[in-house]
Order: C-alpha cells, then sequence, then structure tokens
C-alpha cells in the first residue's frame, strides 16, 4: 500500500500532462479542419493569409488556455474502492468507479509519452451502460500502484467468491512467475508485416484519395473526376492502360505502408502470461500495453490466410467481454504466432480444448446463391449498368465480379462448418484462408434464430450466437440442427453455476 | 433435394429430445390494438415516401423521361411496407418459461432470440409518443451481448410489462445468487 498511499488523496496528474492535453487538442482541431488548412497551404490569397492566422493563433491560445484550466481542474482519486475522477472547465463532472467494475487497466505511451517518461491510462468498464475513463499522463510508478490496487482488490474479492468452490482460482494462485508465450522477433515481424492484408490499406487508400478528389472540388472548384476522365476516361484503350499500370503501382505503395505500419505497431511485442491474465506489449514509438483478464475472455480466434500460411503463422485475437460495441479494439491481438504458441495459448485458456471431438455441420450449398446475389450478381448489375451508360471498357472490369463471386462463393461454402462439443461451439471459415473461433458454452448471452422464405423451403435456418465478446452467425444449417443448438445451448447456460466473467 | 437430417452430436452425452424445446412453448400474443399502432407507424413513413418521390419526380419530370418509373416502385415499396407490417403482426409473439425468455417476429423472414435469465444486465420500458396514445409500451431486455443480442417486445400493456419485468429481475437476482 505504501507506493500508492497518496492515491488516497485528490490530486492531479504529471504537470506535463498539459502538453499531453494541448497536443490532444491540437490534434482533434486538427483532424477536423485539415481540408480547411490544406487550402490555405495551397491557395494563399494575400489579406486572407493573415486572418486566417490570426484566427488560427487565437485558436491554438483558446486551446491553450483550455488545457491548462482542464488540467488544474482534474483530480483523481481513490476512495472506498473506487477510482474517483473529479474534471470539468464548463461542467463540473464527477465520475465514480468501483474496483469491481474495471475490467482493465491499460497504459499507452506515445513518443512524448517516452519522452516525457509519463503514461497515460485506461480504464475500460464493462458491464451495461459503461463509459471509459482516461487518465492523461501520470507517472508509471503511479499507474502501477493505482493498476496493483485495483488487481489485488479484485484478487481478494475473487477468492472470496471461489472459496466454497475452491477450484480453478487456487489451483494457479501459487504466486506463478509470468510465462512469456510469444516474443517476435524482428524476421517475424517481417513476416507479418509481408503476410498482413495489403488489399484492405489499397482499399483505404482508393476511398481517401476518392474523399479527398472530393474535398478539392467542393473547396477548391477543381474538378479533379473531369479532369481524370478528360485524360484517361475518354481514350478508353489508354485509360486501361493506365488503371492496369496503376494497381500495381496500388499495390506496390499498400505492401509498403502496410509494412511501415505492422512494423510500428508489432515491433518488439511481446505476449505474457502472468498468473491469470494475458498481456500483450508492442510498438515502436508508441508502446501500448493491454491485458485481459483469463475469466474476462470470451472469443478465441486464430487465422490464417494463404501468405501466412506459406511462413506457418497465425494471427490469434482474444476478445474479451466489453462495455459497448468496441470488440476490435479491446482485444488482444497477437500476430505471427507459429502453431505450437496458438496451442500453448489454447491450452492455458480452455484446457480441454485439447482433443475434444467435435461433431461438425456443412451449411447447405444453396448458401453459394445468396452469397453471389449479394455479393457478385447485384453488384455486377449495378457496374454493368454504369459500364453501359458511360460506355467505358475500363468500368466493363468490374463485372469480372460475378465470376469471382461464384469461385469465392463455392470456397466458402466448402470450408465452412459449424462444429460443437458439449463445452464448445467453434467456428471455422474462410474464403482463401482459415479463420477459427472457440467459444465456452457457457459463456453464450443469448440466441437468435432467423429464416426467410428461401431458407424455410429448404429446410434450413441461420444460427447466431451472442457473447459478450461479439458473435458468431452460422447461416444456413439444417433446421433441426439449429433447434437443437439452441436447447443444448439454453440448457447448458441455464444450469451453469459459473460466472460467465 | 434434402439430405438426411443431421444430429446436432453424433454422440451425445444426454438425450436431446429430453432438453426443454422451445418450439413447443405457449406462445402469448401481443396486445391487439398494437396492430394499429404499427399500421399508422408504417402508413407515416409510407407516406413521406410516396411525398417525396412524386415531387421529385415531378420536379425532374421536364429533364428526365421515365422518372416516373422510380416513383412507382417506390409507391409499391410503401404499400408492400404498410402491409407487411399489418400482416407480421399476427406473427409476433413472446414466451416467458421458468428459465429464459423468447420473443419471435416476422412473417416471411421470420426470427426468435431466446435470453436465459442469468444472463439479463437490466431491462427498461418505455412508452413512444403513438405507444402512449394506445396505452402502450415496449419492454427491452439487455444482455452483455451487445445491441443485436437485445430483445424488444412491444405491444404490451404497462402493467403487463412491469409484471414481466419485475418477475426477470428477480428472477436473474435469484440466478445469480445461486451462481455465487
Amino acid at each position: 500500500m505504501e507506493s500508492g498511499g497518496n492515491l488516497y488523496q485528490p490530486q492531479r496528474q504529471s504537470s506535463w500532462a498539459i502538453v499531453l492535453i494541448l497536443l490532444k487538442y491540437i490534434r482533434i482541431i486538427a483532424r477536423q479542419m485539415w481540408p480547411i488548412l490544406l487550402i490555405v497551404l495551397i491557395k494563399p490569397t494575400e489579406g486572407r493569409g493573415l486572418i486566417i492566422t490570426a484566427i488560427a493563433l487565437g485558436i491554438a491560445i483558446l486551446a491553450m488556455i483550455y488545457s491548462i484550466v482542464a488540467y488544474t481542474r482534474y483530480y483523481y482519486f481513490v476512495k472506498n474502492n473506487e477510482l474517483c475522477v473529479r474534471s470539468g472547465v464548463f461542467r463540473k463532472l464527477v465520475l465514480n468507479v468501483p474496483f469491481e467494475r474495471i475490467q482493465s487497466v491499460d497504459f499507452k505511451q506515445n513518443i512524448v509519452h517516452q519522452f516525457l517518461n509519463v503514461v497515460s491510462v485506461q480504464v475500460d468498464t464493462a458491464g451495461s451502460r459503461g463509459s471509459e475513463l482516461e487518465i492523461d499522463a501520470i507517472s508509471l510508478t503511479q499507474a502501477e500502484a493505482l493498476r496493483n490496487l485495483v488487481l489485488s482488490y479484485k484478487k481478494s474479492h475473487a477468492t472470496e467468491i471461489a472459496a466454497s468452490g475452491a477450484q480453478e482460482a487456487f489451483e494457479t494462485e501459487t504466486e506463478e512467475s509470468p510465462e512469456l508465450i510469444l516474443a517476435l522477433s524482428s524476421s517475424d515481424l517481417m513476416k507479418v508485416g509481408i503476410s498482413a492484408n495489403h488489399l484492405r490499406t489499397a482499399a483505404i487508400i482508393f476511398a481517401f484519395f476518392v474523399g479527398l478528389a472530393d474535398d478539392v472540388e467542393q473547396l477548391l472548384g477543381w474538378d479533379v473526376w473531369g479532369q481524370l476522365d478528360d485524360s484517361t476516361m475518354a481514350a478508353s484503350v489508354l485509360g486501361l492502360i493506365v488503371v492496369l499500370s496503376a494497381i500495381p503501382l496500388l499495390l506496390f505503395v499498400s505492401f509498403f505502408i502496410t509494412l511501415i505500419r505492422t512494423v510500428l505497431r508489432y515491433y518488439n511485442l511481446k505476449f505474457w502470461r502472468d498468473g491469470k491474465s494475458y498481456k500483450v506489449v508492442s510498438g515502436l514509438f508508441t508502446r501500448n500495453e493491454k491485458s485481459i483478464q483469463k475469466s474476462k475472455i470470451q472469443i478465441i480466434r486464430w487465422v490464417t490466410s494463404p501468405l501466412k500460411k506459406m511462413f506457418g503463422i497465425f494471427q490469434m485475437n482474444i476478445y474479451q467481454a466489453t462495455s459497448i460495441n468496441q470488440t476490435r479494439d479491446k482485444s488482444l491481438i497477437i500476430p505471427g504466432c507459429y502453431a505450437q504458441q496458438v496451442q500453448h495459448t489454447l491450452d492455458t485458456i480452455v484446457p480441454a480444448f485439447k482433443g475434444a471431438t467435435f461433431t461438425a455441420h456443412k451449411m447447405h450449398p444453396a448458401i453459394v446463391v445468396l452469397v453471389v446475389s449479394l455479393v457478385g450478381f447485384l453488384p455486377a448489375v449495378g457496374f454493368g449498368f454504369m459500364a453501359w451508360f458511360n460506355d467505358s471498357i475500363v468500368q466493363w472490369l468490374l463485372v469480372l465480379i460475378f465470376p469471382l463471386s461464384i469461385w469465392m462463393g463455392i470456397l466458402y461454402q466448402r470450408k465452412r462448418r459449424f462444429k460443437i462439443h458439449p463445452d464448445f461451439i467453434l467456428s471455422e471459415g474462410g474464403i482463401f484462408g482459415n479463420t477459427n473461433r472457440l467459444i465456452e458454452i457457457y459463456k453464450v448471452q443469448a440466441v437468435t434464430i432467423h429464416s426467410s422464405p428461401m431458407q424455410r423451403r429448404r429446410g434450413v435456418s441461420s444460427l447466431h450466437i451472442h457473447t459478450a465478446g461479439g458473435e458468431m452467425a452460422f447461416a444456413y444449417i439444417q433446421t433441426r440442427v439449429a433447434n437443437q443448438a439452441r436447447d443444448y445451448i439454453l440448457y447448458r447456460v441455464e444450469t451453469e453455476k459459473r460466472s460467465w466473467m | 433435394m434434402m439430405k438426411p437430417t443431421e444430429n446436432l452430436f453424433e454422440n451425445p452425452q444426454i438425450d436431446l429430445s429430453s432438453l426443454p424445446a422451445v418450439e413447443q412453448m405457449t406462445m402469448m400474443p401481443l396486445e391487439p390494438v398494437y396492430k394499429k399502432v404499427r399500421i399508422i407507424v408504417a402508413s407515416l413513413i409510407a407516406i413521406v415516401l410516396i411525398v417525396v418521390s412524386w415531387t421529385f419526380a415531378w420536379w425532374q419530370a421536364p429533364y428526365l423521361t421515365y422518372i416516373h418509373v422510380p416513383a412507382i416502385l417506390v409507391t409499391l415499396l410503401a404499400i408492400w411496407i404498410v402491409a407487411y407490417n399489418g400482416i407480421s403482426f399476427h406473427y409476433m409473439f413472446y414466451a416467458v418459461r421458468e428459465k429464459d425468455i423468447s420473443y419471435q417476429s416476422g412473417w416471411l423472414w421470420k426470427s426468435m432470440t431466446t435470453i436465459p435469465y442469468n444472463r439479463v444486465q437490466h431491462c427498461d420500458i418505455r412508452e413512444g409518443l403513438i405507444d402512449r396514445q394506445f396505452g402502450l409500451a415496449k419492454l427491452t431486455i439487455y444482455t452483455a451481448g451487445g445491441q443485436s443480442a437485445d430483445l424488444m417486445i412491444p405491444g404490451l400493456l404497462p402493467e403487463t410489462a412491469e409484471k414481466l419485468k419485475s418477475y426477470i429481475l428477480d428472477a436473474t437476482e435469484h440466478s445469480i445468487e445461486t451462481e455465487s
């Protein structure tokens, strides 16, 4: 208790927090106003430049004053096993978070934090209507004291509950030293970067430029699309060549961007098991530390893609119970695991999974028709109309999505499985790669069964299984299997004595 | 066409047919006056759709031939929305069991959600503007499974909703007590 003694008195953050709060506001303002800033830089009209500079300066000064006031009015302290925060510049805000509601206490350090030797603390609270709490900058010792306080409270509380059962809680309570499951070496980091999803980056870049072109057009009156049409679309053969050479360029650029992003994000990644919690620390400039308590784990997912398969690596995601829909953000991401590390992690989280025999159920082949009509046929008709209307060879290429979707639909149906074991449900799927998601049945929150007229004619239904860490959906499984699965899941949940988190 | 029917488990440890089956529950219908509410709400949406589409068609008529075609399609869609909402009322049921609650809805596109009481986070009762005119309320049951796992039963009398809510909260409380 000594180290965090003054935690019980209301106190301000580290004074460096002013700098960090200021940077935060500047980032927010810049994000809102970047198109205007762009114009100022591109089209500096005399006279107007002065006004804009004055406005910018005014905003900067206001932001600075606001940060200082925000800093002086921000207090945090611990009282009655609650983390309390008093803040607010114009309105007074008081937030009390009971320790038992706290899901995780995560630290984050961006490059400024590292330079100033402070951390930002993110406290995630789950359950109904949870809210999040962030402390911008406190010293690492202070942050660790806070986390230890929360963890030790939770530990003593957990043992109180489990005292009668005397199960798991004590088995692992023997103060194990932290076990390093995975340390991503630089060659493995390269493998992760090379096998990352470049198509997604390409799509983001594409969308960004489409958005940029629209913005520029609106703000500057440059007709970007018109110019593109003039130079490329009008002469369709030339346009085709331009587009065909632009695609490899786009892929090349996306490849490098994903590679750099991967290195920034996962540099020196370490995946630890520390008693009853799992922890990932990674990042080059921004050191991120995320941890999940074992009991909060809801879904374990491991994925491989054709490129990842070549290297023999998987990406694991561990999803925990979250307050709102931020499952992506709150999952532990462990890229670059080898099969043996995936197996080891599964063994420690769900020991009974090893050697469990599952009964597998396939999806009805009619799902191919559904997939093809949704992602293939309808878009193809739309693109076809567009191409016909614009008389553009380039746009006709987009119609190729139709045959592509047939192929993908068939692959999807072939791999998709609903697998069930008395204690687990395993979802298998993937088009080119493999995606596996595992849940423990007693952690299910609700079950939904959908059916459309088409599905009923074929005697199939869609089974949706909701957990606190996300949803699993199985479209087109036999109605009989879906109903039996629902009845079985409900029976398991309703007779379960263990808490789901 | 149909494959031989599968079983959930190839080698079950328990007799699956002995489990309480959700399909065999007594389904409770919603208040009959709720059908009126549904039709009124759907009609309001339909009127907006029709007015907007025909105003647009009338405005663009000098410039675009065949502009009335999409307007006719939108009108048909609007009529369909009203009809579907009226018909689907007859397919909306809820069912209360000892350990869980289910809600079923949909005429062509059916769906049924079941929530065990020991997974309920909280419940609330809301009365919309139109609901209140007809003396109705809707009960929403929340779990930690997020929005898609929430269960909303509309078209209840406020007393029924209140009774259901306290029953569910009671059952939830009870299940948590036995858990620890």
